[in-house]
């Protein structure tokens, strides 16, 4: 058995760079003859034109490229007569909707918004960067809130936090939003046994819950503690339940794995601004394309130049020592004597 | 005991501090109330006053300024508010207090002053005249790398606007990057020219879209015109580096050395764990022929 | 002359019968309190079974585990076992290679250790794993660049050459049992039968069998050794205050070392009590073991010099906070209890010889090996807790770790693991070698096969 293991993962050592391109056209295969099977299906059976369109709108949206051989058989199987219950979908514009199970029976547990390969690979012509002015943030905590509640989180979990930092005793102390670093360099994809958690070309790092096996390796590494477990059954659980997973905003929440700030890339996909920059209302927070140079601030919707911002305001980034490479630039907080109330301060 | 008490004080302290600061009126002294508005209420102030509440008060107080922003923030439009001088909206706004921010050093005075006027103008907004249409054209000077907005009635007549406020952008992914100053207005000839800035980065040819729009004026309605060049340094990815093998790279990406390494250890050992286990089968072999 | 011969023969066949009397007794049946021991032993691992039955309904929380500390005891768990289990290679590997002869007796004892140990050690990563269900895409989509497959790989591996070290030696004396067991029960019968291969100690069975068993012994070596540098690297390979240390591997192997003999002295002792084998396992071989621990324990002392002076002697910030954590702070009793009782003392008392008599000597190994255990925790734990950047906004529970009734009952069932294959290794097969014990004994090969 063991033995067998070890053959099976040399062997995969030694045909790897040809077999996932292998394993992605075998998908794409099933996935044209899982469509057709499905539409020959329903023309049989004369449905209402408007529920088809639906279906060919899903199929559109690649939800379908995920299945394999095994489920194919069993969803022909299971299109039963007559309706069934309603089952609450999300959508590629990330609204839920409702659509009959009848149509969509098992498609929804295996199937995601953004198709898995398509989310691993990352926005062409892009790498983003956030840049946080520390002189701006005055703690309103509209950003944490924001993340908390678009990932799903309980509230001892964070994919970002706002922290106090005091730098050395006489020093005075300022606001800190930690998100993930999404390094170039990145400690916790390097230590992945699974290629569960990676980094695309577009700079961000996505963790893929289908696939992590929890053993926390990446948490153990990352220096900058931005990484959060699923320790229990996720928040709301039972709600999201049919909700088909989606990578780029980690959503549902699956217990027993890891969850990370996304840098909100399903937001990006569509050409917004992550959730967190477009809810802060102190200007706190700028993002862009860092090869177009520029970054947008998420309060005023002003763009501007990142270098030159950078250069002007003695950007820097976080424990550049270590040499993780961060995507995310700080501005040093000046005026910090500013800071608001110790009421404010919910340590 | 001492400390208990330190404590406590503190404790103390903090609550009424919070308590006071929860209920505390914004008091502003007589001179500062006092202090006059320096501007007129003109369509240029005007639309000085829109663009800078635009930028720097709508996320707070919201784009109707009824406080209903990304925070919780006062009404501007409300009674209690209005009620106060010119100069004591004015002293708030450049000292700031709380989560409100000092203005002080972004934004000049005659802004400031500019914004109390339009706050002025959002409750009484018969003060102003009907906004109506006009003409936008551009043109480029791909010499100078210049761009050129020419305003003109909309009418039959086609007649230059003299002092219209146009905006200049560079199209980026997540907005409109603005180029040239917050106002610019056009001249005598209808016409105002922009230079666009070097170092500019377009799409992987070099193209960049620029953008002239008329914004936040109270005599005409929004306009936009746009055209595309090729003046741009066009943008480079660092993909090449990405897809290079590495530590971090993905399991088919993993290094040379690595792969290498790895597996010629494996293969080494089990190589004699599979000559160890022959062996067994061999002693058993051995021990037949004894029997025979 | 032949007269003599005959009787000089017949002498060594008495002495070979006795010898396989003598070595067999343990397989005659349990006594009373070998089934208590047993059933005690079953009680555990039921607990801690149903604790892990109880951790996969619930997920992971079950434990004081959490964002911050979220490796724990399972995690000093494996490391612990791992470091047991690489004693194997010690005494049957390097010991026999550097032709040190006095440890024959004790081979087997110590790669059954090293084979039990590295089942619990494999058992509990998976009871660590979040989805022990995804166990398989390590396999899939296993990733080379990851220390985690690294040290798959090689506990694998080192798992198979234990298994197989321990295994070959003792077919010739399985042949014997399978020639003397007629009264066992006929699944007993055949397994011996299937074991033994047909092994009826040719000159060329030996010679293949010598040739595979020093193969082995050369193999075990690096892996043994690379086993427990690697799980070191899942720690060192991270950046984190007290784990980012060019010093783990060796340190780790020593501690090793240390840990394996410890428990390989306490088995002794239990066995030679139990079984009345002080003529095999003499005060000379407690005495040996005793040099032995002194030895790997001076090691180990050397690199904990290294590994705490150093960063004690700069204090670098987020280092420094840590050291002064162990130090001073919140783990200084357990910091002070296993580098005293679990490593000085010990080797202050085991110069003089009096404590290297059996039972002076078990009890030192006692402390060594809980102390080795507290190490475990000391090196997972406390580096966790001291992150670069502050712990804020989370409950206050998340700033301290201290392991549930979960982690800790599953933990005991490990160690009963241990124990259970231990026991039931020796109601089953000689504990000490018979055939290698008769060799020395000048017992030639005809005289075992007759």
């Amino acid at each position: 058995m063991l033995a067998a293991y070890l053959i099976k993962v040399t062997l995969h050592r030694i045909a790897l760079s040809t077999i996932p391109e292998l394993q992605h056209k075998i998908l794409r295969l099933l996935n044209l003859i899982y469509h057709r099977q499905i539409i020959k299906k329903m023309e049989e059976k004369e449905k209402d034109k408007s529920r088809r369109k639906f279906l060919l709108d899903f199929s559109a949206l690649g939800l379908g490229s995920l299945v394999a051989s095994s489920l194919l058989t069993e969803s022909c199987n299971k299109i039963g007569p007559g309706p069934g219950k309603k089952i609450t979908l999300l959508n590629s514009k990330n609204e839920l909707v409702e659509v009959d199970s009848l149509y969509i029976s098992t498609l929804n547990k295996n199937l995601s918004p953004t198709h898995n390969s398509e989310g691993r690979k990352g926005l062409p012509g892009k790498k983003f960067v956030l840049v946080v002015d520390l002189a701006k943030c005055k703690n309103a905590r509209k950003c944490m809130d924001k993340c908390a509640s678009v990932h799903q989180l309980r509230p001892d979990q964070f994919h970002l936090n706002v922290l106090v930092m005091k730098d050395s005793e006489e020093a005075a102390p300022y606001f800190f939003p930690k998100h993930c670093q999404h390094c170039d360099n990145p400690p916790c994809v390097k230590v992945c046994p699974v290629d569960a958690t990676f980094k695309r070309s577009d700079g961000i790092v996505l963790i893929d819950n289908e696939r992590c096996i929890g053993c926390r390796f990446c948490i153990a590494a990352c220096p900058y503690s931005a990484r959060s477990f699923n320790w229990f059954e996720p928040k709301d659980a039972e709600k999201y339940k049919d909700v088909p997973y989606n990578i780029e905003l980690n959503v549902p929440q699956k217990k027993g794995t890891v969850t990370k700030c996304s840098f909100s890339a399903d937001c990006l996909r569509e050409g917004k601004l992550p959730y967190c920059v477009s809810a802060c209302p102190n200007e706190v927070y700028y993002f862009g394309n860092v090869y177009e140079d520029t970054v947008t601030n998420g309060t005023t919707g002003e763009t501007v130049s990142f270098s030159d911002l950078i250069a002007k305001n003695a950007g820097y980034r976080l424990m550049e020592e270590l040499g993780t490479a961060p995507s995310i630039y700080y501005l040093p907080p000046k005026d910090r004597a500013k800071m608001p109330e110790k009421d404010d301060l919910n340590i | 005991m001492a400390k208990f008490k330190i404590v406590v004080s503190f404790l103390l302290l903090a609550f009424s501090f919070s308590a006071f600061s929860q209920s505390e009126k914004w008091l502003v002294t007589a001179d500062n109330a006092k202090k006059n508005n320096p501007l007129t209420i003109n369509p240029k102030n005007m639309a000085v006053g829109k663009n800078v509440f635009m930028r720097s008060c709508k996320a707070c107080h919201g784009i109707n300024a009824d406080g209903k922003g990304r925070t919780q923030s006062p009404n501007l439009i409300a009674d209690e508010f209005q009620k106060q001088t010119d100069g004591a909206i004015f002293f708030k706004v450049f000292t700031g207090k709380n989560k409100m921010p000092s203005f002080k050093a972004k934004l000049k005075e005659e802004e400031i002053w500019s914004v109390v006027n339009y706050l002025r103008v959002l409750v009484n907004p018969s003060a102003v005249p009907p906004a109506v249409d006009i003409k936008l054209e551009v043109s480029a000077d791909d010499a100078a790398k210049s761009i050129t907005a020419f305003v003109l009635t909309a009418d039959s007549a086609k007649l230059p606007l003299q002092d219209v406020d146009v905006h200049f952008f560079i199209k980026r992914y997540f907005g409109l990057m603005r180029i040239a100053e917050l106002i610019n207005n056009t001249g005598k000839d209808g016409k105002v020219t922009v230079n666009i800035p070097e170092k500019i980065i377009g799409d992987s040819l070099g193209n960049i879209t620029v953008i002239a729009k008329i914004e936040n004026n109270f005599l005409y309605n929004d306009t936009e015109v746009s055209l595309t060049k090729l003046w741009a340094t066009p943008l480079t990815t660092g993909d090449e580096t990405f897809n290079q093998r590495s530590l971090w790279g993905a399991r088919d990406k993993s290094p040379l050395w690595l792969l290498f390494m790895a597996n010629g250890i494996i293969l080494g050992v089990w190589a004699v764990i599979i000559f160890v286990i022959y062996n067994i089968f061999r002693i058993k072999k051995a021990g037949k022929i004894f029997i025979k | 002359m032949a007269d003599l011969y005959r009787k000089e023969e017949q002498v060594k066949k008495e002495l070979l019968r006795e010898l396989y009397t003598d070595l067999t007794r343990p397989l005659a049946g349990y006594s009373r309190s070998g089934k208590i021991w047993i059933g005690f032993l079953l009680l555990l691992i039921a607990v801690g079974t149903i604790m892990y039955v109880r951790q996969l309904k619930i997920g992971l929380g079950v434990t004081d585990m959490r964002d911050i500390a979220s490796w724990g005891l399972y995690i000093s768990d494996f490391v612990f076992f791992v470091a047991v289990s690489l004693v194997g290679s010690l005494i049957s590997a390097i010991l026999k290679l550097s032709n040190i002869n006095w440890a024959t007796p004790l081979t087997r004892i110590a790669e059954i250790i090293a084979v039990a140990a590295l089942f619990s050690a494999l058992a509990i990563i998976v009871v660590d794993m979040g989805r022990p269900d995804r166990l398989l895409n390590i396999f899939v989509y296993g990733r080379l660049q990851s220390p985690i497959v690294w040290d798959i790989i090689v506990v694998n591996s080192y798992l198979v050459i234990s298994l197989l070290l321990l295994y070959l030696p003792l077919i010739p004396d399985i042949a014997l049992l399978r020639k003397n067991m007629g009264h066992k029960p006929r699944w007993q019968q055949r397994m011996y039968k299937i074991l033994s291969v047909g092994w009826q100690g040719t000159e060329e069975q030996f010679k293949i069998l010598n040739l595979s068993i020093t193969s082995l012994m050369i193999l075990i070596v690096p892996v043994a050794l690379s086993i427990h540098t690697v799980t070191s690297w899942l720690f060192a390979s991270t950046l984190r205050p007290g784990w980012d240390s060019t010093l783990f591997g060796p340190y780790f192997v020593a501690g090793a070392f240390m840990v394996g003999a410890a428990a390989v002295v306490i088995v002794m002792y239990i066995v030679r009590g139990q079984y009345k084998y002080q003529e095999y396992i003499t005060n000379y071989h407690f005495d040996m073991m005793g040099k032995l621990l002194v030895l790997t324990s001076l090691i180990y002392l050397y690199f904990n010099i290294n590994e705490y002076l150093v960063p004690a002697y700069k204090m670098k910030s987020a280092e420094g906070e840590h050291i002064l954590g162990l130090f001073v702070g919140d783990y200084s009793l357990m910091f002070w209890f296993v580098q005293l009782c679990g490593m000085l003392v010990p080797i202050l008392l085991m110069i003089f010889k009096p404590f290297r008599k059996p039972k002076p000597l078990m009890i030192i190994a006692v402390f060594i090996v809980i102390g080795a255990f507290f190490k475990r925790y000391l090196i997972v734990v406390p580096t966790q807790l001291h992150p670069f950047l502050p712990i804020q906004n989370y409950p206050a529970s998340y700033h301290h770790y201290s392991p549930t009734f979960s982690e800790c009952s599953i933990t005991l069932g490990g160690i009963a693991f241990v124990a259970l294959v231990i026991t039931l290794f020796i109601k089953f097969f000689p504990i000490i070698p018979i055939w290698e014990t008769a060799h020395e004994k000048g017992i030639s090969n005809e005289t075992i096969n007759n």
